[in-house]
């Protein structure tokens, strides 16, 4: 009974050193450089004028109030309410109250709005600039070489994963090619850097990717480039105007408390 | 030690702390000093509470060098390393004319920055101390104005105008906070004081309300109730209830006016008079989920109750 033996084949034991070994330190070092040059390259966020503070804050000011109406008598809040209501309606917190008529402007002229461009611009580039030298670093070097194998099967469906750059057809999805490794490597180094560099470190792939869908994330900005503080006032004292329906918490406590304790 | 060891005793400590506390904490300089900076956000907050502490003790070498390594670190124009800065600077201060000379320095970096809210903050508070109350609260209320959603700010504001008796700004100033923290048991208690304060003063800051004595007693008594609520075994929150409740039922008001009748208020009285019992004995044995009480607090309650004893 002949035993099924896996495919065979035979490997300069110098691929490990100077392929497989050289890859995976290079990955490593530039995620680190990366981290490094990201941190230099940012510019720390520009604190806000006092104008765009109280703009901001006046509007969290009246969602606070919407909110937590319940928790203040309703003469208190009818006073709060009528205040603010007038205040929003008139433009009265606005950075720039003359500007309630005109449409919004354009994000590309605010320098606000420029600086975050920038800074997206400058991470994107410190991520595609270095993968696209090491992917042709190892393209022009070690392509089409199988470098390691597997200590576990695998399915057909991975062949294009771990053999790209390799053109055979009938070998074992085991074998991995360099190329490939670059790859597995790009993406699967995240706990290496997480552990090297700290939790949020500026190398890891994902957290770039997580930072380039919400740009507003962690920017002080409440209102995003383009968004119109005027209008957003405007909602917000027809949200308030409608608020008739007031329960003050404080209404029946003492029979709440005596029935609970 | 390690530095979140450290961190856990200045954390633990009293908002208050006691000279002794305060010396003990002060103490830890040396050793923490001694660590090394391993620049993590811990490191840096102990440092700052411990600038605290050595400046509350006098230990002016120590805070000197703890000032010194955080403004190494974060820069001299960080406005949280002003701000301790400028809290070195008045603890140095040994006269008033060295006081004014801090102030000058506030006023020329709020010309400068007027964002800079930690050194607002400052010049607020001295600004208070030197007794200039009502330039300190038109700065606390531009700062107000900037930004309304902080509640440290109407707080402050709130215990500024107590101090005046304008018990009705007062009152307005502790709404605010309610509204950005809505469940801050301290604050429903604290408009409960100040209701009870308006009510023993013969409801002379009642306003156009009208409220006599027995509203503002009845309003007094539901903020306690509320503050009870929130927060079980709070021992102000017993104490007033167990206060107002007592007012209620010695004055004279008819049934009719009365929105909380005289049964339940009588009801009430007793369940305070059992928490507070609870509290008292339980602090004084040390048992568990009884300690961390003010002992101060603790024996004005007991005061309170053994001044009701006889008559019930």
């Amino acid at each position: 009974m002949a035993q099924v033996v896996g495919q065979q084949i035979l490997r300069d034991p110098a691929l490990f050193y100077w392929i497989l070994f050289p890859i995976t330190v290079v990955m490593i070092l530039t995620g680190v450089l990366r981290h490094y040059a990201t941190l230099l390259l940012q510019s720390t966020p520009k604190p806000l004028e006092a104008k765009a503070i109280r703009e901001q804050k006046n509007y969290l000011h009246g969602i606070n109030l919407r909110g937590n109406a319940n928790q203040i008598p309703l003469s208190s809040f009818t006073g709060r309410k009528n205040y603010l209501v007038a205040a929003f309606q008139a433009g009265s917190f606005l950075k720039d109250p003359g500007a309630k008529d005109k449409p919004p402007a354009n994000p590309m002229s605010d320098p606000n709005g420029m600086e975050q461009m920038m800074n997206m611009m400058k991470g994107n580039m410190m991520m595609i600039v270095p993968q696209t030298v090491i992917m042709g670093w190892i393209n022009a070097f070690f392509s089409g070489f199988v470098i390691m194998k597997l200590p576990f099967p695998l399915t057909i469906r991975f062949k294009s994963m771990l053999q790209s750059g390799v053109m055979t057809r009938d070998m074992d999805v085991r074998w991995v090619s360099s190329l490939s490794w670059y790859f597995l490597c790009l993406f699967g180094l995240r706990s290496v850097f997480t552990f090297i560099l700290g939790n949020d470190n500026a190398a890891d792939q994902t957290m770039a990717q997580m930072q380039q869908m919400n740009p507003q994330q962690n920017t002080q900005q409440l209102f995003g480039p383009g968004q119109d503080p005027a209008k957003l006032y405007l909602a917000e004292a027809e949200n308030l105007e409608v608020m008739v329906q007031h329960e003050f918490v404080l209404d029946g406590i003492e029979d709440r408390v005596l029935a609970t304790i | 030690m390690s530095v979140s060891s450290y961190l856990a005793r200045f954390v633990g400590a009293s908002t208050h702390p006691a000279p002794s506390e305060s010396l003990l904490l002060s103490q830890l300089a040396p050793p923490i000093l001694n660590l090394t900076i391993s620049d993590t956000p811990e490191q840096w907050s102990l440092y700052e509470s411990l600038l605290m502490s050595t400046l509350r003790t006098g230990d002016d070498t120590s805070a000197r060098l703890v000032l010194q390594r955080l403004s190494d670190r974060f820069g001299n124009s960080n406005a949280r390393i002003m701000a301790l800065q400028g809290m070195y600077d008045e603890a140095m201060a040994t006269n008033p004319a060295q006081l004014e000379e801090v102030l000058k320095n506030y006023n020329e970096v709020m010309k400068g920055d007027p964002t800079n809210v930690p050194i607002a903050k400052r010049r607020i508070t001295l600004l208070y101390h030197l007794n200039k109350k009502p330039e300190a609260i038109t700065a606390l209320n531009t700062l107000i104005d900037l930004n309304p959603t902080d509640a440290e700010s109407w707080a402050q504001l709130a215990q500024y105008y107590l101090e005046l008796s304008m018990y009705s700004q007062a009152i307005y100033c502790l709404e605010e906070v309610l509204l950005i923290l809505p469940n801050a048991y301290n604050i429903h208690a604290r408009l409960g004081e100040i209701n009870y304060i308006i009510a023993d003063s013969g409801g002379a800051g009642a306003g156009k309300e009208g409220g006599g004595v027995l509203e503002r007693l009845e309003a007094s008594l539901r903020w306690y109730l509320r503050a009870v609520e929130l927060c079980d075994g709070y021992l102000r929150g017993y104490y007033g209830v167990k206060l107002v409740t007592a007012a209620l039922l010695q004055g004279k008001f008819s049934a009719a006016q009365r929105q909380i009748p005289e049964d339940k208020v009588n009801k009430l009285n007793s369940v305070a008079t059992v928490h507070l019992n609870d509290i008292i004995s339980g602090s004084e044995k040390g048992k568990k989920g009884f300690t961390g009480y003010d002992a101060a607090e603790v024996a004005a309650a007991k005061e309170l109750l053994e001044a009701d004893g006889p008559s019930t």
